[in-house]
């Protein structure tokens, strides 16, 4: 009910007032956490004296494209991918994106840019490389999802020489059958934002394939270190929505969006679970940051 | 035997035994006691014995329940993967160790599509042993069913789908990114029969324990009982021997109160033996001192007889020889006076005149005298007889005699008494003498016979309203020769009121005079009443 209701109140003023413009208007998937965190560094460097916010799980229904339009903000900030997704077709208005593994390719218009949330490959394997001294490094993915992502790992491999062992997966439950077709073939296992590689049972199997195996595992997120991975780079969803609001002030003061290009996080940090290093019999330094 | 006594039905001799048991018991302190004791014992034992089965019984259920439910819950998350990759030899390995609980008697592993991919039963021997799946039946609905003695435990495995949000990849997020699915269940039977037989054991444990605490309890409470009822009953004994008149020692058993208690019944014993010595010493001491006042007694009896012997014989010897020459001596003043009357003088005469009043007067002494000797003397005669007739004719003797006074006499009629007539007729003729003397200067004297209550008794009193007495002398007046009054004012000899006392005296009656001077006097006398007739 109160949902409704908001919806009925946010489309009255989104009809009845497009007058009241907004210099940046703010666009988010859902409150969550990160995601506010990043608001509040984009407001933070931005210097912004209005904005306003669309959350669009909290305006089903509504015409966001439309009411963003409407509002004529000098910037439109995306943040998540749900929120790139739904403002990809506004073409007249600079929008900078926040909190995007990896954008569409759709989205690669002139006027999208901003911070991806994705760690460049090569500070993987360099990691798995330099620390885990790695050779083969095997990746699952489900090409339809990440296989972009995939296509570059493979070039920063020749880069780093590193061999990557690659295996395609259409399910989850392929995960299982090509880990065990990977047992012996990798050092370390790489895990990608890919859902269909990451799911529950998978990271179970995951994690036990990688003790059997006395394989690590390099994750994306932090949140895997307690699912068994070694190793994380994490990214501060607050330093990217600061990197953002740069970005979008640089736009704003009369950069055309086009010469900005795509950033990757400014501040990414090395986890490391000792736990894990310790069982899996690491010897080596391995230093979190 | 007779054959009535054969003919005697088993119920009616249960019942006798019965009663005689229940009357024992009535009858015994000790029996009642322990009775009451042992009961409960045995209530307290029963109680506790249900008490713990029913809770251990309940504690086992509970534990069996959490078990199966931890058990199913486990192997639902264990099998998570493998039914998630539909590795039947690795559900078969988890369902293999879930049977390494006592327990468990079927382990089961459902897919999404309620087949069954693994069950592992137990068979009678206790092996766990893989069973095929097409034996089982579907899984049931989550949660615990009840099948006769087994309790079977299903739980589904939940798996997530992909997550739909980058996001969910990336941060926690609360796990709203993921939808659930059903990858399959499990059911987990477990068996209550090792409970039941644990229980059969515990119950088996606890009646024996049971019976060995009751013996114990039992034996010890005896044993107390004993040692409290067992100087009782030696007090008992010592109580009726004592009522028995014997002397009885008890044995100091303890030292508490139930010793103390026996230590004074001893000390009580000793106590009345002393005293029975002491009384019986007494007893002879005064046995003795009767003896010997009886001895004195008599000895003092034989003497005072001997003494009134003498004293009679001084009497009758004083009132015969006194008497023989009074009689001379009036003789020769009658002889002088015939013989030589004439010559005499007026003041011989007046002397011869007074010899002869003085010798009168002694006359009368010694009459009343012999008077009062004989009333001592004289062996009683009773009868019954009318004393308000006696009265009235002494009064009517009196009233001839001197005619000239006015006296009122009057007299209660039908006053019957039990006397010796003589001696009542002495008494009450001294008595309405002295009535009938001491109103002579009363201008209007009044005598009146009659009967009172006195002091618990009818009496008899003889009221006049003459010169009356004091009453500080009354003491002497029933002593002889005693007088209150002068010769002149009103003769008499003195001993009149000691013969009254004397006749009352001897028919066990009782005197006493009331008295004023100037208002008269009342005498009351009682008489005993006569005997009744012998039927």
């Amino acid at each position: 009910m109160t949902t409704r209701i908001l919806h009925i109140l946010a489309f009255l003023l989104l009809w009845g007032f497009p007058a009241f413009a907004a210099e940046v208007v703010v666009v988010q998937g859902e409150r969550m956490a990160p995601f506010e965190a990043a608001l509040h560094g984009f407001e933070a460097t931005a210097e912004v004296r209005s904005v306003e916010r669309f959350v669009l799980a909290e305006l089903r229904g509504a015409d966001v494209v439309r009411s963003v339009r409407e509002a004529h903000p000098r910037v439109v900030l995306a943040i998540g991918r749900e929120a790139l997704a739904r403002v990809k077709d506004i073409r007249e208005i600079p929008i900078v994106y926040v909190m995007v593994a990896a954008p569409p390719s759709t989205a690669a218009h002139g006027n999208v840019t901003g911070i991806t949330m994705g760690v460049p490959a090569e500070r993987y394997l360099a990691f798995a490389h330099a620390d885990l001294a790695a050779h083969r490094v095997g990746l699952l993915f489900d090409p339809g999802r990440t296989g972009a992502m995939v296509r570059e790992a493979r070039q920063a491999a020749q880069r780093q020489g590193v061999t990557l062992v690659t295996r395609e997966v259409r399910a989850p439950r392929q995960v299982l059958q090509q880990l065990a077709a990977l047992k012996g073939k990798v050092d370390v296992l790489w895990l990608l934002p890919d859902p269909t590689v990451v799911t529950a049972e998978t990271l179970e199997a995951i994690a036990l394939f990688s003790q059997e195996n006395r394989v690590p595992v390099m994750a994306f997120a932090a949140k895997y270190l307690q699912h068994g991975a070694l190793a994380a780079f994490e990214v501060d969803p607050a330093d990217m929505g600061r990197q953002a609001g740069r970005m979008a002030r640089r736009i704003m003061n009369g950069t055309p969006p086009e010469e900005v290009p795509d950033e990757a996080p400014a501040r990414i940090t090395l986890r490391i679970n000792g736990a894990v290093a310790r069982n899996l019999g690491i010897t080596r330094d391995l230093r979190g940051e | 035997m007779t054959a009535e006594t054969r003919s005697t039905p088993p119920t009616t001799a249960r019942t006798g035994a019965i009663s005689r048991i229940c009357g024992s018991i009535r009858g015994s302190f000790r029996a009642k006691l322990f009775t009451v004791t042992a009961t409960m014992i045995v209530a307290i034992s029963t109680i506790f014995a249900v008490f713990f089965i029913t809770h251990h019984l309940e504690s086992e259920e509970e534990k069996l329940v959490t078990e199966g439910r931890l058990l199913a819950r486990l192997l639902a998350n264990h099998a998570r993967v493998a039914l998630f990759a539909g590795n039947v030899e690795q559900l078969r390995e988890i369902a293999d160790g879930a049977m390494a609980t006592p327990e468990a008697l079927s382990v089961t592993i459902f897919d999404r599509d309620n087949h069954p991919l693994v069950t592992v039963t137990r068979p009678a021997d206790g092996s766990a042993e893989p069973a095929p799946a097409q034996e089982t039946a579907s899984a049931g609905k989550p949660g615990l069913r009840r099948i006769g003695r087994r309790l079977e435990f299903s739980e589904t495995v939940i798996g997530s789908t992909r997550a739909t949000r980058e996001s969910d990849l990336f941060f926690e997020t609360g796990g709203s990114g993921g939808a659930l699915s059903t990858l399959g269940s499990v059911r987990v039977v477990m068996d209550e029969e090792p409970i039941n037989r644990r229980l059969r054991a515990m119950i088996v444990t606890t009646c024996l324990a049971a019976a060995l605490f009751l013996l114990a309890g039992c034996g010890a409470v005896y044993g107390v009982i004993r040692g409290v009822t067992h100087p009782l009953l030696h007090l008992a004994e010592g109580v009726r021997a004592v009522e028995a008149g014997g002397s009885a020692t008890i044995p100091v058993e303890s030292n508490d109160e139930i010793g103390e208690l026996a230590a004074s019944f001893n000390r009580m014993v000793e106590a009345i033996w002393q005293r029975r010595r002491e009384r019986e010493e007494a007893n002879l001491r005064i046995a003795e001192l009767n003896a010997r006042l009886e001895e004195r007694v008599r000895e003092r009896t034989a003497q005072l007889e001997e003494a009134n012997r003498e004293l009679e014989s001084f009497n009758y010897s004083a009132s015969h020889d006194l008497r023989a020459p009074l009689m001379r001596l009036n003789g020769f003043c009658q002889a002088l006076e015939e013989e030589c009357g004439d010559t005499l003088s007026r003041e011989c005469r007046d002397y011869l005149r007074r010899i002869r009043g003085v010798s009168g007067q002694m006359e009368r002494v010694i009459a009343a005298m012999s008077t009062l000797f004989r009333v001592q003397r004289r062996e009683l005669a009773l009868r019954e007889l009318d004393l308000s007739a006696m009265i009235r004719a002494i009064a009517a003797t009196l009233a001839e005699g001197e005619p000239a006074r006015e006296v009122e006499v009057t007299v209660e009629p039908d006053v019957m008494v039990c006397a010796d007539t003589e001696l009542l007729w002495v008494a009450m003729e001294n008595l309405v003498g002295n009535a009938w003397k001491f109103t002579a200067r009363t201008e209007r004297g009044r005598i009146s016979f009659g009967r009172a209550w006195r002091d618990g008794e009818t009496v008899c009193y003889l009221r006049d309203n003459g010169a009356g007495f004091n009453m500080a002398y009354a003491g002497k007046l029933f002593q002889p020769f005693q007088r209150l009054h002068r010769p002149d004012e009103f003769p008499g000899t003195g001993v009149g009121l000691a013969i009254v006392h004397r006749v009352v005296s001897r028919h066990g009656g009782r005197i006493w005079l009331e008295s004023e001077e100037g208002r008269g006097t009342t005498c009351y006398f009682s008489l005993p009443p006569c005997p009744p007739p012998p039927s």
